[in-house]
């Protein structure tokens, strides 16, 4: 494999920082590899989002706005990837390790008869062979895979684990030719969206996790939202905390919930127990509040504030202000 | 308790009908390698006195840290 291609997700042009992240990535993998790095766009919005996409150091950027790729789940977006691979000719895919991504890539790797590997946190080539490195028994034990075949290798990579830098441009844009002899059927029942607070909560780059020791619901809202907003970050939330019905289920971290490594992550009135402690090991620094200073989590937080999460909580939004303030 | 009694078939690959490699041989991926993750060595544990002397504990922790 030599060339590298991303997989943009994104929603009517709007996308996530895992998008630059990859195509940063898909950069350093070409180079490694003596490749070209491209990424395709599908969907509405397509080429609205390929011209924020030039801003990175990709070859080619493949667009195609064709209407079908909203309108029938991932079939459309699969042929097009398919086409654009056997294009390619030998080359390894990024697609983010999201819950489209993962079925995107899954899909993929079948079509192409190439190997997957998933939620992959960091990249190696070593003479010509590309290595993923991923988390695997809820972050317990951390493997290396390589492909074995030398044509197509498929890579769902974990958000926030590589910086998104922008800058080498100029990539050449091309418009995709629709895949053809291919009709799609889709039966909708029902549509159900289901919020998430403002930011991805797998790409924020600060998490401000509530848990039992909250309470109850409102200070999700009135104690981690002020935080959260000061530091630019989203709310997450232990097992306990969602099982209660306090917020939902999205917003669960942990074993039975998603997995979030952001270059910060701060617990408040969470003991740290092994289902919510997989689901944020792999955060860059690790702050904890709590009453209880012989709580688990005391093993492996940075920092770990032994106090009144009600009183410090407050306390910190308005010295972060603060020093905002005199900075601005 | 009736699982116990069950009996468990035996199948080789030849009878569900593949007769490609199958198990490691067949997969596509192969693991270069194993390794427990870096230790999370254990942080500082400090007692707060009251909600201000915890927030200025935590603001110099991130300051220091340079994440603010």
């Amino acid at each position: 494999m030599r060339n590298v291609i991303t997989f943009v997700e994104h929603k009517a042009g709007k996308t996530r920082k895992v998008t630059f992240e990859l195509a940063t990535e898909a950069r350093r993998l070409a180079d490694a590899l003596g490749g070209k790095a491209q990424a395709v766009v599908l969907g509405e919005g397509a080429s609205a989002l390929a011209e924020q996409l030039k801003g990175y150091p990709l070859d080619l950027i493949g667009v195609s706005d064709d209407p079908e790729v909203d309108r029938f789940l991932l079939d459309p977006a699969i042929d097009y990837l398919e086409a654009v691979a056997k294009g390619a000719g030998p080359s390894v895919v990024l697609v983010p390790n999201t819950l489209q991504g993962r079925d995107v890539a899954g899909r993929l790797a079948a079509r192409l008869g190439a190997g997957l590997t998933s939620d992959v946190t960091d990249i190696k080539v070593e003479g010509g062979r590309v290595g993923c490195v991923s988390p695997k028994l809820g972050g317990s034990t951390i493997t290396t895979c390589a492909f074995k075949d030398a044509e197509y290798g498929v890579v769902t990579v974990r958000p926030n684990s590589f910086t998104a830098q922008a800058g080498g441009g100029g990539a050449e844009v091309v418009s995709l030719e629709k895949p053809g002899g291919k009709a799609y059927l889709m039966v909708v029942e029902s549509d159900v969206e289901e919020s998430s607070g403002e930011l991805g909560l797998e790409e924020a780059p600060v998490v401000i996790s509530g848990g039992r020791g909250l309470g109850g619901p409102e200070p999700f809202s009135t104690l981690l939202g002020p935080l959260a907003q000061a530091l630019g970050g989203t709310v997450g939330a232990s097992r306990a905390a969602a099982d209660a019905g306090w917020v939902p289920y999205s917003l669960q971290i942990g074993q039975t919930g998603k997995t979030v490594s952001p270059p910060l992550y701060i617990a408040v009135g969470i003991s740290g127990a092994i289902q919510h402690k997989v689901g944020m090991r792999s955060a860059g620094t690790i702050v904890a509040v709590n009453k209880d200073g012989a709580a688990p989590i005391a093993d492996f937080a940075d920092l770990l504030v032994v106090g009144d999460a009600f009183q410090i909580i407050p306390e910190l939004t308005k010295l972060i202000r603060e020093a905002q303030a005199v900075h601005a | 308790m009736g699982a116990k009694k069950k009996s468990v078939a035996l199948l080789a690959a030849a009878d569900l009908g593949l007769d490609g490699p199958v198990g490691a041989a067949g997969a596509k991926t192969e693991l270069l390698d194993i390794a427990a993750p870096p230790v999370r060595g254990k942080g500082q544990v400090v007692v707060a006195e009251d909600g201000p002397a915890g927030a200025k504990l935590i603001f110099d922790f991130l300051k220091a840290k340079k994440l603010i």
